[in-house]
């Protein structure tokens, strides 16, 4: 499903006056295109909200709940990520975490390796093997289509988990790697602690994450990717070279799935083969679809709704996991467009019919 | 590398190959003529194991062979009815998490009612021990494997050449619109085919207990390599899941006892480089 | 072949054009001829060779023999992609729209490509005017502009159709292949049709495959008849209408 808001919203000049330079409809349209490049003036409200909370959480012990919301944080780029390859490329990617892994090792293995733990170094090293990584596995698996690509995409993320398992003496082997310093940002000594510094890192890392995907979606680069989602023949008789677009969405995915990854590590302290495999891809494939995949937003419900109830189950009962599966049979059944499906509904119930 | 060596661990591998069959079998199958990747697949197989070993464990080996794969098979008609019949309008990822979930709940109720060790089977008494085989000394229990992954796989492809039942089947995976359009009665045939490939699948991993080690892991382990047969195998065919199992279960085998660290990665890479030249599997069809 | 007495080089040329299929002749030797500006219908029983014609000139098929040649050009064989860039445009009888997004965000994706602002990622699309100006002026030449926000499922028959037309249109084509335009319309939209179709830019050179007489008679300036692949007749509408072996054809006189 493609954001529909926007493109409803976008069109309610009469005929006869210029397309963007609507007369009709100004203050929130407008303004938000002018100012906040195109975000819905509601965003900027759920981001003050983040801003404030390590403060509204001051009157009790911060430490679980602000954690919490780091973690949430840091995933939300990952599945964010992946909703531009799945969502509105229309790839579905069952090698996500693979990357997720080449950021979380690159973080783990330059700091506990080479006493190397500056932010900048390691999200370059970082987005420079995602890159490597995204190029062989898109080349490979973009000959494919359908479930053959699921599987490679699945493969691949194995390998990865693979490999970093039995290499120990550089990877720590099955049991991780642990002692990763907290990072420096960009200058020796202005190290991000644990806590509310590392929220706040996270926080802008998010935002900023949130930012660019969402020009990248209301681009032609992104209404392309749409396209090829909606009608891939007809793209190609377009004139299309859709490999070639396809080819960079994996790429943008993979390095912004580094980049969480690199967070990742650095948060836990600690990196580990669970991070890189299947059960992680398919878990970051539940998150976008819960939440709704094709609305970028949504996969942050999905993340949010996911990791609070994993988190509230566990600590109610050890056997969560079986909880969780009736949750998901059952959602999927009864509910469509995950999260952001039923948000959409309950909004267009609520708004006024606008003009066409 | 001794000839004593090739011979062990050859049929290893085959034994190995004809259980990765089993699971194949019915996933292609599914996959083929439901369009549904059914990730609950290593479950079913899992399930048929612990139960085996119970049903084992009270009263014999030879009554799990039996009970196992209809108690599955049974749960297989069940969530097909109430669950998947639903689902097949609905976009590939939808079914995703349908079975992601149920795959989920399997495991931690095998979690539950088995509890978290390792368990370990032994083979009926007439079937333990060893004997020779072209002067290698080799389990009898393994042979046994091996006969019965042959003699399923036989009858298997009696049924699907020579009976009508086979032809409904051949034809629906290639399409389906057109056999429902022929009067036959498409839904029976979906719940069928799912509880027959989730009764195998059991069957499998009944005859697997005393090969492989019982623990709540497994199912995520034997799906993908159930997976990556059908990918190789090509989807929708049983000749394709055969030989598929065979060349996977060698490979594996072999690779696992000569480089143990990258056995894994070499096989995916094996995987990737079929799927390169034959991008349908080696017997796969284009689907409709 | 130009008008007796003119100097205006063809827009478009064919010059014995053939084409078997494993033994089977579709076409032969078919001449053909088209003016810049000029609007000629290609009509003829099923089967004359109408959309084979178009195949090959879009670069789909090539012909067994002959060539075309485009704008005093030699463009014989060359692949579609190709015959798209030279200006040559086409639209197929069935349509392969894109159901899920709008009429406009249709038109969008054919004027971005052509304009080559496809790799353009972080600017928003409401900041490239001259790609919305274009998309703009295209839907309001089909017809479609007080359509454009609505999904192209909940467009009519019809109006997909013209939206094809509109797609079309995006590239700044020179030449424009429209394939059975009107088919399966109703009497209305056929007439709505007929309008746009007359009413698009007169420096666009238009070949048309129709069935519908009264749709050519409304829109051509000249007629080509088609039978069993060979040209049958080729002039005016009102000479093709008393040509005597496409009467002998189509009314069995």
């Amino acid at each position: 499903m493609v954001d529909q808001s926007l493109t409803v919203q976008e069109l309610t000049s009469p005929v006869g006056t210029p397309l963007e330079r609507e007369t009709v409809d100004v203050t929130r349209t407008t303004f938000a295109r002018r100012w906040l490049g195109g975000v819905h003036p509601g965003y900027l409200g759920f981001l003050a909200a983040l801003v404030a909370y390590p403060w509204l959480l001051v009157p009790i012990d911060a430490r679980y709940p602000l954690s919490l919301a780091t973690g949430i944080l840091l995933v939300s780029i990952f599945t964010m990520s992946l909703d531009l390859m799945l969502g509105y490329a229309g790839l579905a990617s069952f090698g996500h975490a693979a990357f997720l892994g080449i950021g979380g090792y690159t973080a783990a293995i330059l700091s506990v390796r080479f006493g190397i733990s500056n932010l900048a170094v390691t999200m370059a090293v970082a987005v420079v093997l995602a890159s490597l990584g995204a190029l062989v596995l898109g080349l490979l698996a973009l000959r494919t289509s359908g479930v053959y690509f699921l599987m490679l995409t699945l493969a691949f993320a194995q390998i990865i988990s693979a490999a970093v398992s039995k290499w120990g003496p550089v990877t720590g082997g099955t049991n991780g790697l642990p002692g990763v310093q907290s990072p420096d940002l960009f200058v020796p000594g202005w190290t991000v602690g644990d806590g509310v510094p590392f929220y706040y890192l996270t926080l802008t890392a998010a935002a900023l994450s949130f930012f660019l995907l969402f020009r990248i979606i209301h681009s032609p680069f992104g209404r392309t990717l749409i396209g090829i989602h909606q009608n891939e023949r007809r793209m190609r008789a377009m004139g299309y070279d859709v490999r070639l677009y396809k080819l960079i969405a994996f790429w943008i995915g993979g390095m912004f799935a580094a980049l969480a990854g690199v967070l990742y590590a650095y948060f836990n302290h600690f990196i580990s083969p669970d991070a890189t495999g299947f059960a992680q891809s398919g878990t970051a494939v539940i998150m976008v679809l819960l939440g709704g995949e094709g609305t970028l937003i949504g996969p942050v419900f999905g993340t949010v709704a996911y990791m609070l109830i994993q988190n509230s189950l566990s600590s109610f009962t050890p056997h969560w996991q079986l909880i969780l599966g009736i949750l998901f049979v059952v959602f999927v059944m009864f509910v469509r467009g995950g999260l952001a499906g039923i948000w959409t509904r309950v909004r267009t119930r609520l708004q006024p019919r606008g003009a066409a | 590398m001794s000839p004593d060596f090739i011979i062990v661990q050859g049929l290893n591998g085959i034994a190995y190959g004809l259980l990765i069959f089993l699971l194949a079998a019915g996933l292609s199958l599914i996959f083929g003529m439901l369009h549904v990747v059914n990730l609950a697949h290593g479950s079913f197989f899992m399930i048929g194991a612990y139960v085996g070993y119970s049903v084992g464990r009270a009263l014999n080996f030879w009554a799990a062979l039996v009970v196992a794969p209809i108690g599955v098979g049974l749960c297989g008609v069940l969530i097909e009815i109430a669950l998947l019949k639903h689902m097949y309008r609905r976009p590939l990822l939808d079914q995703v998490i349908l079975t992601f979930g149920l795959a989920f709940m399997a495991a931690e109720l095998v979690r539950m009612i088995w509890g978290a060790n390792e368990l370990v089977l032994r083979p009926p008494d007439i079937l333990s021990g060893v004997t020779l085989v072209l002067g290698s000394t080799y389990p009898i229990y393994r042979l046994f494997v091996i006969t019965i992954g042959v003699a399923v796989a036989l009858g298997l492809w009696t049924i699907e050449r020579r009976t009508r039942l086979g032809s409904v089947i051949r034809a629906g995976v290639a399409d389906r619109e057109m056999v429902s359009a022929l009067g036959v009665n498409i839904g029976a045939v979906f719940t069928g085919v799912f509880a027959f490939g989730a009764a195998l699948a059991a069957f499998g991993g009944v005859v697997a207990g005393p090969v492989l080690s019982l623990y709540p892991g497994m199912d995520g382990e034997v799906l993908i390599i159930g997976l990556t047969v059908v990918v190789v195998g090509g989807l929708g065919t049983l000749t394709g899941a055969f030989w598929g199992g065979l060349l996977i279960g060698t490979a594996v085998t072999f690779l696992t006892v000569l480089v143990p660290q990258v056995a894994l990665v070499l096989t995916f890479a094996v995987m990737a480089a079929i799927l390169l030249v034959r991008p349908n599997g080696l017997f796969g069809l284009k689907l409709a | 072949m130009s008008a007796p007495g003119s100097n205006r080089v063809a827009l478009l040329s064919l010059d014995r054009i053939s084409k078997n299929f494993a033994g089977l002749e579709v076409l032969r030797d078919v001449q053909l001829a088209v003016e810049p500006g000029e609007r000629r219908a290609i009509i003829g029983p099923n089967g004359a060779g109408k959309t084979t014609l178009f195949n090959i000139l879009s670069g789909e098929l090539k012909p067994s023999s002959g060539t075309i040649s485009l704008e005093g050009r030699q463009v014989t064989g060359l692949a579609p992609e190709k015959m798209f860039r030279l200006g040559l445009a086409r639209t197929f009888q069935k349509n392969s729209l894109f159901m899920g997004l709008t009429t406009l965000e249709n038109v969008r994706l054919a004027v971005q490509q052509h304009q080559q602002q496809s790799l353009q990622w972080f600017k928003p699309w409401w900041g490239f005017d001259r790609l919305n100006d274009r998309a703009r002026a295209v839907l309001e030449q089909a017809g479609l502009w007080n359509r454009r926000t609505e999904l192209v499922k909940n467009l009519s028959y019809g109006e997909q159709r013209m939206l094809e037309v509109a797609i079309a249109l995006a590239g700044e084509p020179r030449l424009l292949l429209l394939d059975e335009p009107t088919a399966g319309m109703s009497m209305a939209e056929t007439a709505n049709s007929v309008v746009t179709i007359s009413n698009l830019p007169r420096d666009l050179t238009m070949l048309i495959i129709e069935h519908d007489m009264d749709t050519i008679f409304a829109i051509a300036d000249r007629i080509t008849v088609l039978d069993h692949g060979q040209v049958l007749a080729d002039g005016t509408p009102d000479e093709v209408r008393n040509n005597p072996a496409v009467r002998s054809v189509y009314l069995g006189e």
